[in-house]
């Protein structure tokens, strides 16, 4: 079983750079870690970077998630090579990109580039915002699925995710004590569906609700609050299709022995128990 | 210091129809019946606290909790020449309340100072999931704070708390405020304050009450002097109804009240902003 920690960082493409990394910096409020010729870096926490935008192709995306050590690593490019999962070992290069020691690539069932990363760098400097969101850091990914019930399987059985509760076909998944790390919305085709950031408390999503109305920035959902996860949330679009979400208070799993997931209807209360709908562009 | 409660807000109007059904139906009050040409409202453990009236004029009860404190108010006022009216026993029994005396503010504002306002046996029942726990406090017009505060100061008993420019937040007890008097072209009640158990129910009554259609002119927000947070909503002729939580304690006998600059985020440090109320723009 492939061990995953916690997820790491996301790689996004982008046609224009400097539009998103306006948009990370002054609206999503991230704090730039390193700018390169063709890549920025960005910070949300103590880690070195946990978001990459890279001049490419929108839809040239990666999620990282970081196993134990070297072995876990091998280990897990074992297991997937043995399922017919092409597994590509990351290069120096590539490596130095992402700020790891070594990585392998793959795509989940789906088809959504999945990178396993070892030794992710942190930073001695501490994290400081570019504007005064409250962000604790990087925490979730909602990716899209072409099959929710194959690719649970995949990330229960192949991986070492759990199924914290369901809305529908929607498997919120943990990896640690977290309510959920991932989860899956179903889709035609792959891609990212949200990125999620923690905040300090309540009055950073109603703070950044007003903040980013004012600015017209599109808020697809919320202000809210997950019956799920216990979270109060904020989803606004970003560059390119983006959804990204502030959120705090996501409920951790006591007692791993007993949790069992519930199954919510999917509709909108079960989305959000103050009463908050998706506008359509919250999902394909 | 006296501590005070505010017990009732008497509201008159010739719509009372229309303002019993918003606060029934939209606001999710308790009906307390009981007249024919009046609405009763109740909020919490008190036999009624808001009441719509053909019958003028408009007032605000003031709860005292001693019938001493009362009788120093009204020697008080009487010592400073401020004219005042006792309740006889019919007008005591009109008003739910044990015994009390009317006075108008330098402004126009008549105030009810009342001992023992009525308490029910029966509990408080809303008649949706709406949240309240009762009956917190009041926004005022006033034609200048700053003359009326002497009269809330030194005859009623009241300390200023904060001011954001010319708005003055008034209490007397822990809370950092119950009143607050807004700068306005004539007397009159702004809001009401009903307290709502937390920010949870604060946001399930702004979506619900978007979905009814209900003007909701200001919030959610949270006050930058008192760290209440507030959601207000219109009613019938204005009247706004504030659903408040996490009004902020203060130990009155250290707090010095500071002065807010006149902005927008000192009435909502969250960025909401108001949408048609002058005495809320500054």
């Amino acid at each position: 079983m492939i061990e995953l920690k916690d997820v790491c960082y996301a790689r996004l493409g982008t046609r224009d750079l400097e539009g998103a990394t306006t948009f990370a910096t002054e609206f999503l409020g991230l704090e730039v870690a390193e700018r390169r010729r063709d890549a920025v870096y960005f910070r949300s926490d103590d880690r070195s970077h946990t978001l990459c935008y890279f001049e490419g192709d929108p839809e040239d995306q990666s999620i990282a998630f970081e196993v134990e050590d070297e072995a876990a690593l091998i280990a897990a490019a074992d297991t997937l090579d043995r399922m017919n999962h092409r597994v590509e070992r990351g290069t120096v290069e590539e490596c130095e990109r992402r700020k790891v020691k070594d990585f392998v690539a793959f795509l989940d069932p789906t088809g959504n580039r999945i990178e396993l990363a070892v030794r992710p760098e942190r930073s001695g400097k501490r994290y400081f915002a570019t504007r005064d969101a409250g962000i604790t850091g990087f925490s979730h990914v909602g990716l899209y699925t072409t099959d929710p019930v194959r690719d649970e399987a995949f990330w229960t059985q192949v991986c070492n995710a759990k199924v914290s509760d369901r809305i529908g076909d929607i498997p919120l998944m943990r990896v640690n004590e977290i309510h959920h790390t991932i989860a899956l919305l179903a889709s035609d085709k792959p891609g990212v569906q949200h990125i999620n950031h923690q905040v300090t408390n309540n009055d950073d999503i109603l703070r950044s609700y007003n903040f980013l109305a004012d600015r017209d920035v599109e808020i697809v959902f919320g202000p809210g609050r997950h019956p799920t996860s216990g979270a109060r949330f904020l989803y606004f679009k970003g560059p390119e299709g983006m959804v990204y979400e502030y959120s705090v208070g996501v409920d951790a799993i006591e007692d791993e022995e007993t949790h069992q997931p519930r199954q919510f209807g999917f509709e909108p209360t079960s989305l959000c128990k103050w009463g908050s709908k998706p506008q359509s562009s919250f999902r394909r | 210091m006296p501590s005070v409660d505010i017990a009732f807000v008497r509201i008159a109007t010739s719509n009372v129809a229309g303002h019993a059904a918003f606060a029934g139906d939209m606001i999710g009050l308790q009906v307390v019946p009981g007249s024919d040409d009046e609405a009763w409202f109740r909020s919490d453990i008190r036999r009624r606290t808001l009441v719509f009236t053909p019958r003028g004029p408009s007032s605000v009860g003031i709860a005292l909790h001693a019938p001493e404190d009362v009788d120093a108010i009204a020697e008080r006022l009487r010592e400073a020449g401020h004219a005042f009216e006792w309740h006889d026993r019919d007008a005591c029994e009109e008003l739910f309340v044990r015994s009390g005396l009317r006075v108008t503010d330098p402004s126009g504002n008549v105030l009810d100072l009342v001992y023992g306002p009525h308490h029910s046996g029966i509990r408080f029942f809303p008649q949706r999931d709406n949240g309240i726990q009762g009956l917190e406090g009041v926004g005022l017009r006033s034609t200048s704070p700053e003359r009326d505060l002497p009269f809330w100061r030194d005859l009623l008993g009241f300390e200023l708390r904060d001011r954001v420019g010319e708005i003055a937040y008034i209490g007397t007890d822990a809370l950092h405020h119950r009143i607050a008097l807004y700068p306005s072209d004539r007397p009159g009640i702004l809001y009401i304050n009903f307290a709502v158990e937390d920010l949870e129910l604060v946001m399930q009554n702004k979506y619900h009450l978007q979905s009814r259609q209900v003007r909701l002119p200001f919030g959610p927000g949270r006050q930058a002097a008192s760290g209440q947070i507030f959601l207000m909503a219109e009613g019938p002729e204005g009247l706004l109804y504030s659903l408040v939580t996490e009004t902020r304690k203060i130990d009155p006998t250290r707090h010095r009240p500071r002065q807010f600059a006149p902005e927008a985020s000192s009435l909502c440090c969250w960025g909401s902003r108001p949408e048609g109320i002058a005495e809320l723009t500054v």
